[in-house]
């Protein structure tokens, strides 16, 4: 019930998703046949070439699909682009290999009798071998667009947006019914695809190759045609209403964003905030995952502004060891950020999201835990739950373990609000959180004192490009004017509203705005 | 014409092909035989160029094939293959057409042509729409050869186009062929490893070994002449039975019949009766043009003294030409009860005698050389 009113209140939402979703894979795939057939009917004729040409899509095929869009967007940028990259890569290999193998198994004898009659080696080609071959290669572009559809859930990491967006979007949010609303047209869209993709299989096939003779009127080869004929209208209208739309307007701007709740939440403030009160248009990047993918694509001007933490830019980007000096810490990132990456720091937004680690009320009292000194005693009892980010900086678990001298029993990194989830499933006991994360609350979470001055400060920061800060200089008076109204505790009520309340990130950055008069209703 | 000058084939150092000229005359069927790897297939390839000689030229109407644009050249010779050669995802008919519509012939003609070759090789219609796995072998090798004829070309090549069928379907398909080419009158060459194929539709045989031609000529010659231990080996001392009709009266008739002149007494002609142990004597002039017949019976119980064979001399007489079949003589024989058949020229002249003992004697020899 609960799952169907999520889809009529966003039911907009999904079938925009939903569009550009489609919209990517038919791409996608579209590109990797008109790259994939060619060069699947190239090593079929030139030989030596076939084992490395497949040997490379099976490589390309067997990295991690998150390594590979990594991989890309140093090159690409954010967005679309990347996304499409990626699914063209892993769908080559099954169009590459079945056009390949499907020219190489016509007998020999059948391609002699079509020369020896008098067909010339295009006509050959085009006339025998590849219809010949068709039904191997239509075989080969079914799997491919049914993983396509799979795989572009990944799109939404990289701010191309899709399906994958509710998806990941739930999945941080631990909100279930987000992820079926992803999820589930997902798996229908795979499956409307494979029953297209055979539609077009049993049709190339000539009757003579055909296994089953049974006639129903599904299987008529007529019907078969005006299904798939309506099916071809409704795409290309699709994309004629709903182009993916990359040409930047004038007075326009793109903000990104990471993937986690407050910095969606920023993005739609900024948005509000600066359509409301200038001609400038927003257009947003949302979720695009970590801070150096975000960064990465303010380098390439992908986007023109996005909110990071000082604490980020210092020991993440700028790869300084650990400093607890709140001033320092902007100052030398501020400067570090102008001269090495021509990118701009603005005033901090007033609060400061750091990490901090957090223990269920019941372990603090069981063990009477108040700092992470106290912790350090008993955290040979307790497992440890850190994001994989954490994991890994020297700013967070690397420099934390030396620095406090903690030895946990066990340590299972779990990225997002999945770790919430196996500490009150007692699977886990202590997780790292962010200072203002709503999930604190709604998990009703003691968070510990960093009384021997670990963490560094994590201020909310605007960084722009010198797009933003030559040709739109009125944006920054208004991030100044909102860091006003924001604070640790005020962050952390709106990242509540989100993931425990329900409310899109959206309304609530709007209602926030309303309330305090940075913008007016409409 | 198509004609071999010192054609030679080599892959890497193994000769397939060693030094062969041979002239394969204008409509004419023309079968190349012999074990697999003597070159047949390879010879025949040649001709359309899917395989380039190594050394020496191939010649079409004198013309080295080599300057025609080899579409062309493909385009204006026929090719049957085993059924293999059919494009399983095309219709009947757009096999059958499919050069004639490349070429962008008028749709019309082409309409037209394709029902006079379904007609021509005993399809019906309905069969146009179907698709080739929907036919039998036969029906399947008919419509290849359908496809060969259909852009009228002067030459078609077929290679081992029957032997994938079975013995019945085979024997009909290639007397259609030989129906077919009295009407068409096609040059062409035919690969087979079937000497009773090869016999049966040939107007010459070439039979190869070790790429090249141990022997080149007709049926008949190969049959009664083998040149060396390979080729008698290869056709076998029987295959001659296979074909009656190639035992002609020459090979069997005896070549010195008994002789008389019409002047001749008749006391004397009896008396030679008695010494060669004959029951007739063939009356020749001073030409050996045979003049009739004096039978022994004719003379018994009557006064022949003084009287000359003139007198008795039997002038309506049934001869047969010696390039006549045993079939032929056989039936002879049985329909006018004859026992001695003199052989003549077609100017009369007498070249020998056909008894019912040389006949049985001739039969009989393939049976009897069996058991030895």
């Amino acid at each position: 019930m609960e799952f169907l009113n999520y889809l009529i209140d966003n039911h907009s939402e999904i079938i925009s998703l939903l569009i550009e979703h489609i919209e990517l894979t038919f791409l996608s795939v579209g590109l990797a046949v008109l790259i994939g057939i060619p060069l699947g009917i190239l090593i079929s004729y030139i030989k030596p070439l076939g084992k490395p040409v497949l040997g490379l899509t099976n490589v390309v095929q067997a990295i991690p699909s998150m390594a590979l869009l990594g991989f890309v967007i140093p090159f690409l940028g954010i967005g679309s682009k990347p996304a499409i990259v990626m699914v063209v890569l892993y769908s080559l290999l099954p169009i590459v290999k079945n056009t390949y193998t499907g020219i190489k198994n016509i007998s020999p004898q059948i391609v002699e009798a079509a020369k020896g009659i008098g067909l010339t080696n295009w006509q050959v080609l085009t006339k025998v071998q590849i219809p010949q071959a068709l039904p191997m290669i239509m075989a080969g572009i079914r799997i491919s667009s049914v993983s396509a559809v799979g795989l572009m859930t990944l799109a939404a990491f990289v701010g191309a947006g899709g399906l994958g967006y509710l998806v990941y979007a739930g999945i941080r949010s631990a909100n279930n019914i987000q992820i079926l609303a992803g999820a589930i047209p997902a798996c229908l869209l795979a499956l409307i695809i494979d029953y297209l993709a055979s539609l077009v299989e049993n049709l190339v096939t000539p009757a003579s190759m055909k296994q089953n003779t049974k006639k129903s009127f599904f299987k008529k080869p007529i019907v078969q045609k005006v299904i798939l004929f309506l099916s071809i209208i409704l795409i290309i209208l699709m994309i004629i209403f709903n182009p993916i739309d990359t040409t930047k307007n004038e007075r326009e701007i793109t903000i990104g964003s990471m993937d986690f709740t407050e910095q969606e939440i920023l993005s739609y403030m900024v948005k509000y905030l600066v359509e409301d009160n200038s001609d400038i248009t927003v257009r947003q990047r949302l979720s695009l995952g970590s801070s150096s993918i975000v960064m990465g694509a303010l380098e390439t001007n992908d986007i023109d502004l996005y909110i990071d933490y000082t604490g980020t830019i210092y020991g993440n980007i700028l790869k300084h060891d650990p400093n607890s000096d709140v001033q320092e810490v902007y100052d030398i990132s501020k400067r570090e950020l102008k001269e090495d990456y021509q990118l701009n720091l603005l005033n901090d937004l007033n609060f400061n999201n750091t990490y901090t680690l957090a223990v269920t009320k019941e372990t603090a009292e069981k063990y009477n835990l108040k700092t992470i000194s106290d912790l350090s005693v008993v955290a040979p009892n307790l497992i440890f739950s850190p994001t994989l980010t954490c994991m890994e900086r020297k700013d967070c678990w690397v420099g934390l373990e030396e620095h406090y001298n903690l030895s946990f029993q066990d340590i299972i990194p779990i990225d997002g609000s999945p770790r919430y989830v196996a500490l009150t499933n007692k699977e886990s006991d202590v997780v790292d959180a962010y200072s203002t994360d709503g999930l604190i609350q709604k998990y009703d979470l003691v968070v510990l004192e960093d009384d021997r001055d670990f963490f560094l400060p994590y201020q909310a920061v605007p960084v722009a490009n010198n797009r933003l800060i030559e040709e739109f200089p009125e944006v920054e008076p208004l991030l100044e004017e909102l860091s006003h109204y924001l604070n640790d505790e005020v962050v952390r009520n709106l990242n509540y509203q989100v993931d425990e309340n329900r409310k899109t990130p959206s309304e609530v950055a709007k209602n926030f705005l309303l309330e305090n008069d940075l913008i007016e209703e409409r | 014409m198509i004609e071999f000058k010192n054609v030679t084939k080599k892959y890497k150092n193994t000769k397939i092909l060693d030094n062969i000229s041979f002239v394969i005359e204008k409509n004419k069927i023309t079968s190349l035989i012999g074990e697999s790897g003597c070159g047949k297939t390879t010879t025949l390839k040649m001709i359309n160029r899917l395989i380039e000689p190594t050394e020496g030229e191939i010649l079409i109407d004198s013309v080295n094939i080599k300057k025609k644009n080899v579409i062309d050249l493909r385009r204006s010779i026929g090719y049957v293959i085993q059924q293999t050669g059919l494009f399983s995802h095309m219709t009947i008919r757009q096999n059958i057409e499919i050069i004639p519509r490349l070429e962008k012939k008028n749709e019309k003609d082409i309409e037209a042509r394709t029902k006079e070759m379904l007609d021509m090789v005993g399809l019906e219609e309905e069969y146009l729409d179907r698709y080739p796995t929907e036919l039998s072998g036969g029906q399947q090798q008919r419509i290849g050869i359908a496809r060969a004829f259909e852009n009228n070309p002067e030459i078609i090549l077929m290679d081992e186009p029957f032997s994938a069928l079975d013995p019945l379907t085979r024997s009909s398909l290639q007397e259609e062929l030989l129906r077919l080419q009295e009407t068409y009158k096609k040059t062409i060459v035919f690969v087979t490893h079937d000497m009773d194929e090869a016999i049966k539709i040939s107007d010459k045989i070439a039979i190869m070994d070790n790429g090249k031609i141990v022997q080149y000529g007709t049926p008949e010659q190969i049959l009664k002449h083998p040149a060396n231990d390979f080729v008698r080996e290869f056709v076998g001392n029987k295959r001659i039975w296979t074909s009656p009709k190639l035992i002609k009266v020459e090979d069997i008739m005896i070549t010195n019949p008994v002789t008389c002149r019409p002047n001749f007494s008749c006391f004397y002609c009896l008396n030679k009766m008695k010494m060669s142990k004959v029951d007739s004597l063939m009356v020749v002039d001073e030409n050996k043009k045979l003049l009739g017949v004096l039978y022994a019976e004719m003379l018994t119980g009557i006064n022949y003294d003084g009287k000359k064979v003139s007198d008795f001399i039997e002038n309506d007489v049934i001869t047969t030409h010696p390039k006549d079949s045993i079939v032929d003589v056989l039936k002879l024989v049985d329909e006018n009860k004859l026992s001695t058949i003199p052989v003549v020229d077609k100017n009369g002249i007498l070249k020998g005698l056909i008894t019912r003992s040389s006949l049985i004697t001739s039969l009989s020899q393939q049976f009897l050389e069996e058991e030895e």
